[in-house]
């Protein structure tokens, strides 16, 4: 009995010193780690929109358009946020932030559509797709692909019919971002025909 | 045993991943290009010699029955402890080798270490050994993937995070894309594994006869 108590015991205290060193690690980093998350969606907004200076979140009125069939399906399911970049107080462009599903999980991707309807960007924030394979997908190259595909078109990969080069050996991950970026090219055109700020 | 020898030990003859066939399942999830390599290496080996020191210092408090329960806590909370610091303090760094830091937790490497050395020597042995193990595991993972990497892809020490393609050393339609797959992975693995047995026992037969 009292050799069961005392090995409770120094597991126990070896345990709450560990939660303490925890719970102090995270007191010190979370600010920092959330501040981190802001400064690298702002990077990438500006990736994509290159000619914006400013940026108005849009997320509001995205849940409208998401919901705007009664009853049915949310559509632009996959998009997260969206904001509207402004070049000296006139709208230049739309950023539409989506998850699709990648091979290893959610790929946080950010869409720049330009105010003339065109991709003007694409850039990855956050990935875990396999290091050598799907994280290519960060590649300037292969984001390159998409710029400038315009509004209207079914964005696919080569292997789907489309018209996107895959990444060799990563067509999932690569199918992916060609969903992101075909769901953003849609969201514009819904905004645009709503006369939202982003024409 | 000096701590020249602990740390030297890793590096060919207790080599974790080709002598022990420890940590196989991050060896061949990573090791498809160089810099995976180095990456996983070096976050492994940094927790390596923190766990290890740990653990060692703890093992004159540790019950011998708990131990376990004891080292699991150990090395989840520097796993933690690390990941939180480099995401706050070196983001750039951290997106890098994000990927890896999970797959630290579970390279039973780091838990073999501290049972079968940390747990029963001092804290400089310990030391020497997570360096010497980290290093080791650093190397194998370097040259596996640096097969792997030019044989599937045809480039070498591609870069894709920073942004550099890596230098071409043949044409893309060249390369056997089967060997950065698993298959090809196991492949190469078996094969290098068998290439240094071979090397060891010619060596040793040598020195028996001599």
């Amino acid at each position: 009995m009292r050799e069961v108590l005392r090995l409770g015991v120094v597991l126990l205290v070896i345990c709450a010193i560990a939660g303490a060193v925890l719970a102090f690690v995270d007191g010190i980093t979370s600010d920092r780690i959330a501040a981190q998350a802001t400064i690298r969606l702002q990077q990438a907004l500006r990736d994509v929109i290159p000619e914006a200076d400013e940026f108005q979140d849009e997320t509001q009125e995205l849940s409208e358009v998401q919901f705007a069939v009664p009853g049915g399906k949310p559509r632009f399911a996959t998009t997260d946020k969206m904001f509207t970049g402004y070049s000296d107080g006139e709208p230049v462009g739309l950023a539409v932030m989506c998850s699709p599903s990648g091979y290893g999980g959610p790929i946080e991707t950010v869409v720049g559509v330009s105010s003339d309807g065109k991709v003007s960007g694409v850039t990855v924030v956050k990935h875990s797709e396999t290091p050598g394979l799907g994280a290519n997908i960060t590649n300037r190259k292969f984001q390159m692909r998409f710029v400038g595909i315009p509004v209207g078109t079914q964005v696919k990969v080569k292997k789907d019919g489309g018209e996107v080069d895959a990444i060799t050996g990563a067509t999932i991950s690569s199918r992916a971002i060609a969903n992101a970026v075909d769901e953003a090219l849609r969201l514009f055109e819904v905004v645009r025909d709503k006369g939202a700020p982003a024409k | 045993m000096s701590f020249k020898s602990e740390f030297s030990k890793g590096i060919i003859k207790e080599n974790p991943t080709f002598r022990m066939l420890l940590g196989m399942c991050p060896t061949l999830a990573t090791s498809l290009a160089v810099f995976n390599g180095i990456g996983m290496g070096l976050a492994a080996t940094f927790v390596l010699v923190g766990s290890n020191i740990m653990i060692s210092a703890l093992r004159k408090v540790t019950p011998e029955k708990i131990r376990i329960p004891i080292f699991v806590v150990v090395i989840a909370t520097f796993v933690t402890t690390v990941d939180l610091i480099m995401a706050a303090f070196v983001p750039g760094l951290h997106e890098v080798l994000g990927i890896f830091i999970p797959l630290i937790v579970v390279n039973c490497i780091i838990f073999a270490r501290a049972e079968a050395f940390a747990f029963q020597h001092g804290i400089s042995d310990s030391l020497a050994d997570g360096l010497g193990m980290g290093l080791g595991w650093t190397l194998a993972l370097c040259g596996l993937s640096a097969i792997r990497e030019l044989l599937g892809t045809g480039t070498i020490l591609a870069f894709a995070d920073f942004g550099f393609p890596g230098i071409r050393v043949f044409d893309q339609s060249l390369a056997a894309t089967m060997v950065i797959l698993p298959p090809g992975g196991f492949i190469t693995l078996g094969l290098l594994i068998g290439l240094l047995n071979w090397v060891i026992s010619r060596k040793s037969k040598k020195s028996q006869n001599a």
